[in-house]
């Protein structure tokens, strides 16, 4: 069976002391794969050493290890197929197939690659060697996330809830408080069947008793009253305790988590949707708060409870406590059983509805085009569909729910018949050391109920337990994630910046299967403005989100004023360029926060300058709230060329001495878009600008223009030179020209 | 409907006239000749246009590169090179087919299969197990792994009724 991990096998064992390599030394490359050159399951690895690739098929000494020259081979490159993927070198302009893989390779694949490309290039010492990082160090299986370095197998649970716990020391007083109250009420369950019970029959009511009298018969009746008063009170402080720290912790626990999100680079954000963001900030909080106020702390009194009434049953009857607690095996393994099926259910009618859900909330948004075409019918059907899918599993849970607990709770009730019965034998026989009495027959029962209950419980409390420090180890991951971008240890400061920008053969790709941006370099000089023109998707945005390191590059360097970004502090780097892009956000609040958003120390009048200048001031002053009209989510809805005025403005106030257009003016018509064109020609005025654009027109003034092609610079020039060079420039220019000539027509 | 964009756009469909199919070590490879023009395209890519409901037409031919250099029809009109077709588009499509599970686990939000397939035993991991089970009426199932590979059981129906049991809460 293939089973995944890092470990070397005895055929690479035998190998690499073939080859003299010890400690991985002279190793450049090992990738664990898992199928052969045949498309068969069979556990191998490829080896990279100095003058040979292996690739290993087997693990056993009777593997087959097929060997190739380094010096012949071109260059080694991954073909992604379905669900696997084809890895070939290429041998004298030929393709011939090392291996297949499934995908759980591919991203070791292509590192194997690039170092193959670095050691024919003889730059061994660039070559990254930890080729063990994606697996877990203590078992040797690879994480299944690869985002993660979480081992579910390995995790150390004590120690997650330890460094948990740690977050929860400033809450200590409120946290012993909850637990001695908790305590309280164990003790008081424990305690309160003894007078009321065995005490109250034994003692006061039977004739034979040591307090057979109305004073004992007061006294007792004192002492269940206190316990219940006791017990209320103690309910009570124990609720008003967790109420108040409730909503705390959880403020807490959300701050922390938002924080050590917020800290990571831009790749951790496209690499997961939103939706999973904010269902991590929501439940896990909840979760883990739950774990320590509610859920540990019960489970450990549980227990310690369960102990002491089964040491204090054992006491008074050992054989009628075993009979008793014979059936808690059995109870526990079937609880256990019907609890994970149920689980299970909850959750498949949870994904249900939510699919349900959002089916509904599509339908009802895209109500239009459903009318437009038509499709009212077979949308009615679609619906249908879902709401039987849901229909079906909270029918399958309901008819679980109704036929599975019974069933617990008649072997329970077994339990407690047998020891009535038995029991009862005992009282009338006058059978046990001490002889059993109806006094102490009754105590028996109540704690019966006090093993039997908590069980219910407890398989719950282990599955929400694991829940819980999931996501405690989440929360970690996060905190403790290296962020891709990072600032310098000592970072350069700028009081001003000049503006000089060199991009000195630049690489960058956002998966290792594509190159973005490939060798790119150019200049912009101080108060000059570069327009980089290409066709959508061709990597021209992506040199924006290089410059104001949103990414870091891959190859090459950026630099600022001869320094590169790379030194440069966040802060002076971030506040000397200004974004304005197609994307345009705007925060719930008002217009006039959400442009102050770049500059909180901006004064009014700057904001309205700012507002004019963008051309937002004009529309702005016609809503009733002018300025304080709230925007985003939920509230006025502005249009698509109003939203990009306001984010110009927002753009503007930070007075920034770079400034990226990066089609800022293609969400409006094409008046709009001239009157602002011309302030941003004149706001451009001793600022670097760089404006990416796909209509031509709009860069016709720029000191230079690039023109990138798939990730790569392919002509240099002003708009003059570019035409007279009649390249692509040339035919983006006319086409578009002619387009525009069209539209005149017909107009 | 057909020729609504005639003059706009034009498909490229490959036939046995204008395309000759040829193998070069491992990899299939094309040769066209469309309009006169005599063009190698060496190493070529094949990718299903409706990859659920057509296996065998349909199907667009790219170039190492990811340029469509046109579309086959149907891949039986293509006499001696179909096997070569058929042959490259089980490769590139290719699932192993799951026969049996050994065991299903969940363990802190992923799910640990232990199957038996038609190319052999392997594990896998899966991450939020009810999205990533995906069935279909017909009682196929395809499961898609932490790394995006797909396993696919042909009809749910027909596993031992031990794996069966195994998967049925997710289907």
């Amino acid at each position: 069976m293939i089973a995944i991990h890092n470990q070397y096998s005895e055929a690479e064992r035998r190998l690499l002391l073939e080859e003299g390599i010890e400690n991985g030394k002279g190793l450049y490359g090992r990738v664990v794969i898992d199928m052969n050159h045949e498309g068969k399951f069979v556990k191998g690895s490829i080896l990279l050493t100095k003058d040979t690739l292996f690739v290993v098929e087997g693990e056993s000494a009777e593997a087959t290890v097929s060997r190739y020259a380094i010096k012949e081979i071109e260059s080694l490159a991954v073909d992604e197929l379905l669900s696997t993927c084809r890895f070939y070198a290429v041998v004298d302009g030929e393709r011939q197939l090392l291996t297949y893989a499934t995908f759980f390779a591919k991203d070791d694949l292509y590192r194997l690659s690039a170092s193959f490309e670095k050691l024919k290039n003889e730059k061994e010492n660039e070559i990254d060697t930890d080729f063990d990082s994606r697996f877990c160090p203590k078992c040797g299986r690879r994480y299944p996330d690869k985002e993660r370095k979480f081992c579910p197998n390995c995790m150390e649970k004590g120690k997650v809830i330890k460094r948990m716990a740690g977050f929860f020391l400033r809450y200590r007083f409120y946290m012993i408080a909850i637990v001695a109250s908790m305590l309280l009420l164990s003790a008081i369950s424990v305690i309160a069947p003894l007078y009321g019970s065995k005490f109250l029959y034994d003692e006061v009511l039977d004739p034979t008793g040591a307090h057979h009298s109305m004073r004992g018969l007061v006294m007792i009746f004192l002492v269940i009253v206190f316990m219940r008063v006791l017990r209320v009170f103690v309910t009570m402080i124990h609720s008003f305790v967790t109420s108040i720290i409730a909503a705390k912790i959880v403020y807490d626990i959300k701050k922390v988590i938002f924080g050590a999100i917020e800290r990571l680079s831009m790749s951790y954000f496209s690499s997961r949707t939103t939706g999973s963001l904010m269902n991590q900030i929501y439940h896990d909080a909840n979760r883990i708060y739950w774990f320590f106020t509610d859920g540990l702390p019960y489970f450990t009194i549980n227990i310690l409870q369960l102990v002491v009434v089964t040491v204090m049953m054992l006491v008074f009857n050992p054989l009628l406590t075993l009979l008793a607690l014979g059936l808690t095996p059995l109870v526990l393994f079937l609880i256990g059983k019907l609890f994970s099926k149920s689980r299970k259910l909850n959750h498949r009618r949870y994904i249900k509805s939510s699919s349900m859900n959002s089916l509904l909330s599509d339908l009802l948004t895209g109500i239009r085009v459903v009318k437009t075409f038509s499709r009212e019918k077979s949308e009615a059907e679609r619906f249908s569909r879902a709401s039987r899918g849901l229909a079906n599993a909270e029918m399958k849970r309901s008819k679980f729910g109704t036929t599975a607990y019974p069933l617990v709770h008649t072997v329970v009730y077994l339990g407690i018949i047998m020891v009535w019965g038995f029991g009862g034998w005992m009282v009338i026989k006058g059978f046990g050391v001490p002889p059993m009495t109806y006094g102490l027959l009754t105590l028996f029962l109540s704690y019966v109920g006090m093993v039997y209950d908590p069980l219910y419980s407890f398989v719950d409390q282990v599955e929400w337990g694991s829940d819980a420090l999931n996501s405690m180890n989440r929360l970690f991951e996060i905190m403790d994630a290296d962020t891709d971008v990072k600032e310098s240890d000592n970072p350069v400061h700028f009081d001003e910046v000049q503006g000089d920008i060199v991009f000195d053969n630049v690489e960058f790709s956002y998966t290792k299967s594509r190159k973005i941006i490939d060798k790119v370099s150019f200049k912009v000089e101080a108060g000059k403005t570069l327009g980089i023109v290409g066709h959508t998707g061709s990597g021209k945005s992506t040199l924006a989100n290089l410059l104001i390191r949103l990414y870091d590059v891959d190859e090459g360097s950026i630099t600022v004023d001869g320094v590169n970004v790379k030194d440069i502090a966040f802060e002076d780097l971030r506040k000397s360029i200004a974004i304005v892009s197609q994307e345009t956000y705007l925060f719930v609040g008002t217009i006039y926060d959400n442009i102050r958003y770049a500059n909180n120390e901006a004064t009014r009048e700057e904001v309205i300058e700012a507002a004019k200048a963008a051309g937002a001031h004009d529309f702005i002053v016609k809503l009733p709230d002018a300025y304080d009209t709230m925007v985003g989510f939920g509230h006025k809805d502005l249009s698509g060329g109003e939203k990009q005025r306001v984010s110009i403005a927002r753009a503007l106030l930070r007075k920034p001495k770079i400034l990226i257009l990066d089609e800022a003016t293609a969400a409006m018509d094409t008046q709009t878009e001239r009157r602002i064109q011309n302030t941003l020609d004149s706001l451009s005025k001793g600022r670097t600008t760089i404006m990416i654009a796909h209509r031509l027109s709009t860069l016709k003034n720029a000191d230079s223009l690039i023109v990138v092609n798939g990730g790569k610079v392919t002509e240099v020039g002003t708009h003059a030179e570019l035409i007279a060079k009649k390249g692509e420039y040339y035919k983006l220019y006319k086409l578009q020209l002619d387009a525009l000539k069209n539209v005149g027509v017909t107009e | 409907m057909n020729n609504m964009f005639e003059n706009i756009i034009k498909i490229v469909y490959l036939t046995p006239e204008n395309a000759t199919f040829y193998k070069t070590g491992d990899f299939l490879a094309l040769k066209t000749n469309i309009d006169g023009e005599e063009k190698d395209h060496g190493i070529i890519k094949l990718r299903r246009l409706f990859p659920f409901e057509e296996l065998w037409r349909d199907i667009s031919v790219l170039t190492s590169g990811n340029e469509e250099i046109g579309v086959i029809r149907d891949v039986t009109l293509f006499g001696e090179s179909e096997a070569l077709l058929r042959d490259e588009l089980c490769r590139v499509y290719f699932t192993p087919k799951i026969t049996k599970i050994l065991s299903m686990k969940e363990k802190y939000g992923f799910s640990n299969w232990d199957v038996e397939t038609d190319i052999g035993k392997i594990t896998f991991s899966v991450r939020d197990t009810f999205r990533s089970v995906h069935s279909f009426e017909s009682g196929r199932v395809i499961i898609t792994d932490v790394d995006g590979s797909r396993y696919e059981i042909v009809d749910a129906g027909k596993l031992d009724k031990a794996s069966y049991r195994k998967i049925e809460i997710y289907l």
